[in-house]
């Protein structure tokens, strides 16, 4: 092993994280090099220094206190805002859904999904027997995705206020 | 030195299970096992003691309102770091953008039972190693105090922090190289 490699891998070797076949080839290199010898002592020096100069935090049951007490007004403001937030979101999605099907936009999407699957159809690619049931499944898509779409946000909300 | 996570007792086990369950005194066991842990993480990330532990507080009940939504109880420790990272990140940048407080609010208070000269010198070397730190970038600081401070394996960082393995490897590298350089004059 040369130098540069021996180098390269000297905080893995610090930190125990090489493979055993690694390790030997460093160790081996670190008995004849005394450059790279100084350099891991050098490393290990600047971490221990490190470690014994962190402030280390401390906390006593005052904090285990405090933070049981934040959980218990949370929780309630949680109990309080998470029914309200439910109504709501469910309210803006019947808003939504009555607006998306009165809509041109609607009937336009409809148009634009029927022309696919009749694409699909003429190529023989999708095979379908009656017209309607063309008009049910663009439905059944439609209202499956605007229920995923609304179940997602109402989840992101509810997740952004716990 | 914070001491390392053990592995999983039985014990423990069954705690985050109660608590899995909304079992409060079971949570609060868990609260009083891990903080500081948790503290010294945000601590670590933050470099100020007050904000450390308001984001610690966060980072529970943040954990308490979703713990049902955790698949078992071998990922809570992790889940709990993840969190707290997250947190202390948002909180670090949020710092940042309107100007940071100085290095004395930050530290924590020493002994009362040790002479003023030990106070002094412990104060200014926590001072150094402080000041270091704020030097590094927030992705290496986080990488670093994961590593070292908390003593958690690459691959462990790499999952909380859901990156890859080799970019923890060379932020931890590239932190350490960083954090000589700057303390290399100071300690020689």
């Amino acid at each position: 092993m040369d130098c540069k490699t021996c180098k390269d891998l000297l905080w893995e070797y610090h930190d125990h994280e090489l493979d055993s076949e690694l390790n030997w080839q460093v160790d081996k290199h670190l008995t004849t090099c005394p450059d790279c010898l100084t350099e891991l002592v050098s490393l290990t020096t600047t971490t221990r220094f490190l470690k014994k100069h962190m402030p280390v935090l401390t906390l006593d049951s005052t904090f285990v206190q405090a933070t049981m007490e934040k959980i218990d007004l949370g929780e309630s403001a949680g109990a309080f805002l998470k029914p309200i937030i439910g109504i709501g979101l469910a309210l803006a999605g019947l808003i939504l859904c009555t607006l998306v099907i009165i809509s041109p936009f609607f009937i336009s999407l409809l148009w634009l999904i029927g022309n696919i699957i009749f694409t699909l159809v003429k190529l023989g690619i999708l095979v379908v027997k009656a017209a309607p049931l063309l008009q049910i499944i663009s439905g059944i898509t439609l209202s499956a995705l605007l229920f995923i779409v609304l179940a997602s946000i109402r989840r992101l909300a509810v997740r952004r206020i716990a | 030195m914070i001491e390392v996570v053990p592995a999983l007792s039985e014990e423990l086990s069954t705690v985050i299970q109660k608590a899995m369950t909304g079992d409060k005194s079971a949570f609060s066991k868990l609260v009083w096992r891990y903080k500081d842990h948790i503290v010294n993480i945000a601590f670590g990330i933050l470099g100020n003691s007050q904000d450390a532990e308001d984001i610690a507080q966060e980072a529970f009940l943040k954990a308490f309102l979703a713990i049902g939504r955790l698949s078992s109880a071998n990922a809570f420790y992790r889940w709990l770091v993840k969190i707290t990272v997250n947190l202390s990140i948002d909180k670090k940048a949020a710092n940042v953008l309107r100007s940071t407080q100085s290095l004395e609010s930050a530290l924590p208070l020493s002994s009362p039972a040790q002479s003023p000269d030990r106070v002094a010198e412990q104060r200014e070397q926590r001072r150094l190693v402080l000041t270091a730190l704020e030097r590094l970038s927030l992705e290496q600081r986080t990488v670093w105090v994961l590593h070292e401070f908390q003593e958690l394996p690459y691959q462990e960082i790499a999952h909380i922090l859901n990156i890859p393995l080799g970019t923890v490897k060379s932020r931890i590298s590239a932190a350490r190289s960083r954090l000589r350089e700057i303390l290399a004059p100071e300690r020689w």
